[in-house]
């Protein structure tokens, strides 16, 4: 396994936003998270990523314990994840997002910028190659040095994804990647999770979506949570055709707001 | 030859001013970070500086001796940022600023209390000394922006967030920011001091972190070329007023109070209409094949 | 010493008067705007030398020049927003705060032009007063503590009864929810600026009635009033009061505190004789009060409680 959580919960003053969430995911699988509005699902991203504390459980990443430390700590240990709400450095132009994106870059130390400015500037280099041909990928090329902040918001998605690429994670997180973006889009970015990061071995993707035809279309494994509690796990196939998970998505359509 | 020394002056004060503004808009112009309490770097530069000319120091130890105890103030100043956004850091800042300027008018051992220092030392050749230092300054701060160090604390300016999640560490590299923020910061009271050659609490009022804010803010923030350029507006506005009083049937205090009222509206005015400074950052453009 | 403590009562409640009165402005257009407005306390510096012009330049009633100054500053500070602030409603908090300053300085200086830097004082005279449990209010003070309270007062039951408080507490709570149930989050705002705009003014015009003014004491109380606001927890007028009565008393209270048997742990050990803050410090206590709230909590010490 290369995560599992035991037990994951979430406190928010008397709301129990997480009561007790266990799950695995598998290396080299494509694990969905569905659920409806306030389920859950963002939190739970939030508590394994390390951007909010967990309140009881544990989250383990390649077998060792993540959950009491800070988010860059769980990044570095090959775990990342995008945003909901993109968060794009928009002062700055595509080709940069892509290049900051870079792991372990020697130049970020800045004691070490003298002494080993030749590796920095080699370094700087194989990034600029990567981050071109990631451009290449998305067909982003004439946008290199755009401010990220020009961009349309399915663009931003698509650069949340190269960002993702360029720091080449073992596990990638992904939350709503295709939500407000316009379904030809959507194909492109399909396309392209298949050809670059799922085709490719050690790649493993977490991802939250409420489209449904983007969780039958890549998922392997589809995990449903409702009000903080797990209760459906299976292929998307199965899952669909699960009552108790429609039965949640209808009570929720009905309840008075 | 009274122009003669008065162009002296007016180029040391605008090379060292532009230093000290240099400093803020490396914190806040590229790094993010408010500080409204700018002056205590100055402050302890400047003391710094005194101390240890008065103690027979030589020139360049004294320097390099006050950009290190600012550099380590702001320093343990990162501390006060780790948990604070925007505005609380910007207040909290301020008050820190005070509580040093007050604990240096107070504590007579330390720096003369209310009296201040003065010591003699006359450097040669000081506009040239100054010059010099406000370019490599300004060489300094191109460099470590344009490193990938500097792509690092571009992206903090904008929040916290996406570089967490690409596994930087956020707070360290706030660190770094405020310790080069206070050596640069040093480096200009300390010539402040030598220019001077007599420091007291009233040179180091919250009025200095209001000037050299409307220079970064005027100029731009984050183009160190927009900051050089707010400086030498600022100043060049600053002197050009400064014999208005021999014209115009007004007293000093009021002249100072008119100059002030100017840099307060040109602060408000740009940030109504420029936010981004008459001098915008320019983007780093690379070669894409 | 411990015959002093009913006159340090008193001037601690006139402290906490003022910080509290000018503090409730700040507090709501902190909450409602999401940004500080180091301007604020100027537009008490403001209300304080326009009593001075109406009272001692033109040397009209006090009363009556205290009324004035509350009103034309309530609508200098709607002015400004609409000229300065409006267009910076949807931006980050930096720009507004900034300005802020920048307005601060033009404010401060635009004072310091018109009256120069010298201290001033009102026209009134210097009566005797009273003495109460041996302590020693003046008319002035005993007058202070009155106008404060009404003011706070009238001011909690125009939030709690009349439908303009029903709809500032709404903004306060949630903007996009109050505009979504059709309530003029604008003029709101504007009845807000106002205000805490002649608040401010009339705190102004206490310190002037009970010392003096000066171009600089913005400056002087904007950390003690910010520090107040952030006691009490942003947007929570109640805390204000609490956080105006708490740094009242520890700035009056504070310097006769001997920290020696703290730092003797109680008796144990013997390393001090007496610990005192000094004198010189007392302005310090508001700023170093203020920087440990901040380190460690800034959602306030009462966090973030509605008015109920």
């Amino acid at each position: 396994m290369l995560l599992s959580i035991r037990n994951a919960v979430k406190i928010f003053g008397g709301l129990r936003a997480l009561d007790g969430v266990s799950l695995d995911v598998e290396e080299d699988t494509v694990t969905g998270l569905i659920g409806p509005n306030g389920s859950g699902k963002t939190t739970l991203f939030n508590i394994v990523s390390g951007f909010l504390p967990n309140d009881g459980g544990e989250i383990y990443f390649k077998d060792k314990r993540i959950d009491k430390l800070s988010p860059d700590a769980i990044a570095r240990r090959g775990l990342i994840r995008t945003f909901q709400i993109d968060q794009s450095a928009v002062e700055m132009t595509v080709l940069e997002n892509l290049l900051v994106s870079a792991p372990n870059q020697t130049g970020e130390k800045f004691w070490r910028l003298i002494p080993t400015i030749r590796k920095v500037l080699l370094e700087e280099k194989q990034n600029l190659e990567k981050a071109t041909s990631i451009l290449d990928l998305l067909g982003f090329k004439h946008l290199a040095n755009e401010y990220a902040g020009n961009l349309s918001g399915g663009q931003r998605k698509l650069l949340s994804l190269g960002r993702m690429l360029m720091a080449g994670p073992d596990m990638y997180m992904l939350d709503e990647p295709t939500a407000g973006v316009n379904p030809t889009l959507i194909k492109s970015l399909l396309a392209f999770l298949r050809k670059e990061v799922i085709s490719r071995k050690g790649t493993t993707i977490f991802i939250i979506e409420h489209n449904m035809k983007v969780i039958s279309s890549i998922c392997d494994k589809v995990i449903v949570l409702d009000s903080g509690r797990k209760i459906a796990e299976g292929t998307p196939t199965e899952i669909q055709k699960n009552e108790e998970v429609l039965a949640c998505y209808l009570a929720r359509a009905k309840k008075p707001r | 030859m009274q122009i003669l020394s008065f162009i002296n002056y007016w180029v040391n004060i605008t090379a060292i001013y532009s230093i000290f503004a240099l400093s803020l808009n490396f914190q806040y112009g590229h790094g993010g970070l408010i500080n409204f309490g700018q002056v205590f770097f100055l402050c302890f530069g400047a003391y710094t500086v005194a101390i240890t000319a008065q103690l027979g120091v030589n020139f360049a130890v004294s320097i390099v001796l006050a950009m290190a105890v600012s550099g380590f103030v702001g320093f343990l100043m990162s501390y006060t940022a780790r948990n604070m956004g925007g505005t609380y850091w910007g207040i909290a800042t301020l008050a820190v600023g005070e509580i040093v300027r007050i604990f240096f008018l107070n504590e007579n051992w330390a720096a003369g209390g209310a009296n201040g220092i003065s010591f003699d030392v006359k450097i040669p050749y000081f506009e040239m000394v100054t010059l010099t230092l406000a370019a490599l300054s300004f060489g300094f701060t191109r460099a470590v922006m344009a490193s990938p160090f500097g792509r690092v604390i571009k992206a903090i300016r904008e929040g916290d967030n996406l570089p967490l999640s690409l596994g930087k560490d956020v707070f360290s590299f706030k660190k770094k920011t405020m310790a080069i923020g206070g050596i640069i910061g040093g480096l200009a009271g300390a010539l402040f001091a030598y220019q001077k050659q007599f420091i007291n609490p009233e040179d180091f009022m919250p009025i200095e972190t209001f000037i050299v804010w409307a220079m970064v803010v005027v100029g731009g923030k984050g183009r160190d070329m927009g900051t050089l350029g707010g400086a030498i507006i600022i100043q060049i506005f600053y002197v050009g007023t400064r014999f208005a009083k021999d014209f115009l049937p007004i007293d000093s205090n009021t002249l100072a109070a008119l100059r002030m009222i100017v840099i307060g509206l040109l602060i408000m005015f740009v940030m109504m209409y420029r936010s981004k400074g008459f001098f915008p950052e320019k983007r780093r453009l690379y070669k894409v094949t | 010493m411990y015959s002093m403590i009913p006159q340090l009562i008193v001037n601690s409640l006139i402290t906490s008067a003022v910080l509290a009165i000018i503090g409730i402005g700040l507090t709501m257009c902190f909450d409602i705007l999401k940004f500080g407005n180091f301007a604020h306390t100027e537009l008490a510096v403001l209300g304080a030398y326009l009593v001075f012009f109406f009272n001692v330049q033109i040397q009209w009633n006090l009363a009556v020049a205290m009324a004035l100054a509350a009103v034309l500053t309530g609508l200098f500070a709607m002015f400004v927003d609409r000229l300065v602030f409006k267009k910076m409603r949807e931006v980050v908090d930096v720009i507004p705060m900034i300005t802020s300053l920048g307005l601060s300085i033009a404010i401060r200086n635009g004072i310091r032009a018109i009256w120069g830097s010298d201290i001033r004082v009102y026209d009134v005279q210097l009566s005797s007063g009273v003495q109460i449990f041996g302590a020693h209010f003046t008319y002035s003070q005993i007058w202070i503590l009155g106008i404060v309270t009404v003011s706070m007062v009238g001011f909690h039951l125009l939030l709690k009864k009349t439908k303009l408080g029903k709809a500032m507490r709404a903004t306060s709570d949630n903007r996009d929810l109050a505009e979504a149930s059709s309530i003029d989050t604008e003029r709101v705002t504007l009845y807000v600026w106002f205000i805490g705009g002649s608040f401010a003014a009339l705190g102004g015009a206490m310190i002037g009635w009970d010392t003096q003014i000066d171009p600089m004491m913005g400056f002087m109380i904007v950390i003690p009033v910010f520090c107040v606001v952030l006691l009490g927890g942003i947007g929570n007028i109640y805390g204000v009061i609490i956080g105006a009565i708490i740094l009242g008393f520890v700035q009056n209270f504070g310097i006769f505190i001997d920290f020696a048997t703290l730092i003797n742990l109680g008796g144990l050990l013997n390393i001090v004789d007496r610990v005192l803050i000094p004198v010189d410090y007392k302005p310090v206590i508001p700023f170093v009060i203020l920087v440990i709230i901040l380190l460690f909590k800034p959602s306030g010490i009462l966090g973030k409680e509605k008015g109920k």
